[in-house]
């Protein structure tokens, strides 16, 4: 039933966004670092092992009234922690599929909230399976018709089946919009 | 205050802002603030085993390199233990040579079983516990092979009168059952296998949290739940493929590449290890990716693949000088 809920208000924000009349189709990309901590599931030494990402985004979707719903494909590497009692987090590559919501409560603040489903894989052929969820604010610091670039403070959870991983960190998003017709976007806030 | 100053001072708070939460982080990482332990023991047990008795085709396959094998691996466990700072504990060594006497240090299943009991008397919670085999592994199931006390120091198992061995010349280390004694050693199991089918080590028995890592089967593994294991391991071959003895370097494929990475040149002669990361360490990955980007050059005339069982953790032997 929830899932029904949930698919139902999405796919309600994803139709009605592009017929509100002022929607603007809208790609992204966004790069940036975390520092994540590894949280495990299992009797360890210490309480989490650390680990730095590089974190990539790209998304597409529509813009409109401050809102923005998009599809996105988010890809990290997350690196190998440092040794503490002879052992060493792996490091793994992840790549997966994933939705995102933000929201811009003035011309230059905003919150996001996304969630996705990742495949990951160990250097060493072994892979898993994660989910994972991201929200924080961000500071859209430029804007023109077509182009906005905001400053991102993610927070994010990776559900691991071993080791649940806290990440915060810092990334730029570059977005591009457009009309549906193809003419230059508008700033639509 | 005017609108630049506005800025400027948002711009200032968002700085401050930024340096405060990186510094935190940095501070609150337990690697950085926690006391390292001090390294334990490192026990070991090393077996070379040379015969074995294939029933389904009556033959005698006689390996020619496992006892220069287990000799190199715990002379150069020894040198490990030393670079490493860890202490050496216990540890056997057990050889099939010809005309070798039976002893208690002879491979044949039994004392195999009590070396590996007396492992786990030796052990605590810091120790590191390194297993070495060489030898024949069996299809279908990975077991490892040992041959009867009656035949030790025999160049050639005896008999029957069409001039077959039979099974019964044999013992056999099932897979589940050697886990499970290796399991009753305290502290970190680090298993090495040079035999064939020994990938089914790791594949099969839930030393692994991601149990099935074929790509269909991935979502069930997500919501099974994790069997974290301290047993780490690096195995010759998968669990369908023959593991090969390296004709030309008188040792096996697998166990020569394992040496070099670890610093052999000579069972007199060690060198800097080769088998390191980006970091200078040498850890369970670090062999695996030695072992295997060397061995894709042979891939023709030893179609081999090395494998690991694949945790969360990567085993440290060596953190950097």
């Amino acid at each position: 039933m929830s899932k029904q809920l949930t698919s139902s208000i999405l796919l309600f924000l994803l139709l009605s966004l592009p017929v509100s009349g002022n929607a603007l189709f809208t790609t992204s990309l966004e790069g940036g670092s975390s520092w994540y901590m590894g949280f495990p599931h299992y009797t360890d030494s210490i309480p989490f092992r650390s680990s730095v990402t590089g974190d990539g985004e790209y998304g597409f979707g529509v813009y409109a009234g401050g809102w923005e719903v998009s599809a996105l494909v988010p890809f990290h590497y997350v690196s190998a922690s440092p040794t503490f009692d002879g052992l060493s987090r792996r490091s793994f590559f992840s790549v997966g599929g994933g939705l995102r919501i933000g929201y811009l409560f003035s011309k230059t603040f905003g919150w996001f909230l996304s969630g996705s489903l990742r495949y990951n894989e160990y250097a060493i052929d072994q892979a898993f399976l994660s989910f994972g969820i991201k929200t924080g604010p961000y500071w859209q610091f430029l804007s023109s018709p077509s182009w906005r670039m905001s400053l991102v403070l993610p927070i994010g959870v990776d559900l691991r089946n071993d080791i649940t991983g806290l990440m915060i960190g810092l990334s730029v998003r570059l977005s591009y919009d457009k009309k549906w017709d193809g003419s230059e976007g508008q700033y639509a806030y | 205050m005017t609108r630049n100053g506005m800025a400027r001072r948002d711009s200032m708070r968002i700085r401050l802002f930024l340096a405060i939460l990186v510094m935190s982080l940095l501070l609150t990482g337990c690697e950085f603030t926690t006391q390292q332990p001090t390294a334990g023991k490192l026990n070991y047990l090393v077996i070379g085993e040379r015969y074995y008795a294939y029933y389904s085709t009556k033959t005698i396959y006689r390996l020619r390199y496992t006892d220069s094998d287990a000799t190199s691996v715990a002379k150069t466990i020894v040198n490990l233990a030393g670079e490493s700072g860890m202490t050496v504990g216990t540890g056997f060594v057990m050889t099939e040579g010809e005309g070798t006497v039976y002893s208690s240090d002879y491979p044949t299943l039994d004392n195999v079983k009590q070396h590996l009991s007396d492992l786990a008397d030796a052990s605590d919670d810091s120790t590191l516990t390194i297993i070495f085999y060489s030898g024949h592994g069996t299809k279908p199931g990975g077991s490892l092979c040992f041959v009867k006390s009656t035949y030790a120091g025999q160049t050639y198992m005896a008999v029957d009168e069409a001039g077959n061995s039979t099974i019964d010349d044999m013992d056999f280390f099932a897979p589940k059952d050697f886990l499970s004694m290796v399991n009753t050693i305290k502290g970190r199991k680090l298993i090495l296998l040079d035999s064939c089918y020994s990938g089914i080590f790791a594949d099969d028995y839930g030393l692994t949290s991601n149990k099935d890592t074929s790509t269909g089967n991935l979502w069930d593994a997500y919501f099974t739940s994790g069997s974290y294991s301290d047993i780490f391991m690096l195995t010759a071959s998968t669990s369908a493929t023959y593991s090969y003895e390296f004709t030309e370097k008188k040792h096996g494929f697998f166990t020569y590449f394992l040496l070099l990475g670890l610093g052999w040149k000579s069972d007199t002669v060690f060198s800097d290890f080769q088998a390191t990361d980006s970091k200078g360490r040498v850890t369970v990955d670090s062999l695996y990716a030695y072992i295997y980007s060397n061995s894709i050059q042979w891939k023709n005339q030893y179609p081999q693949h090395v494998t690991t069982n694949g945790d969360a953790d990567n085993l440290v032997l060596y953190s950097g000088s």
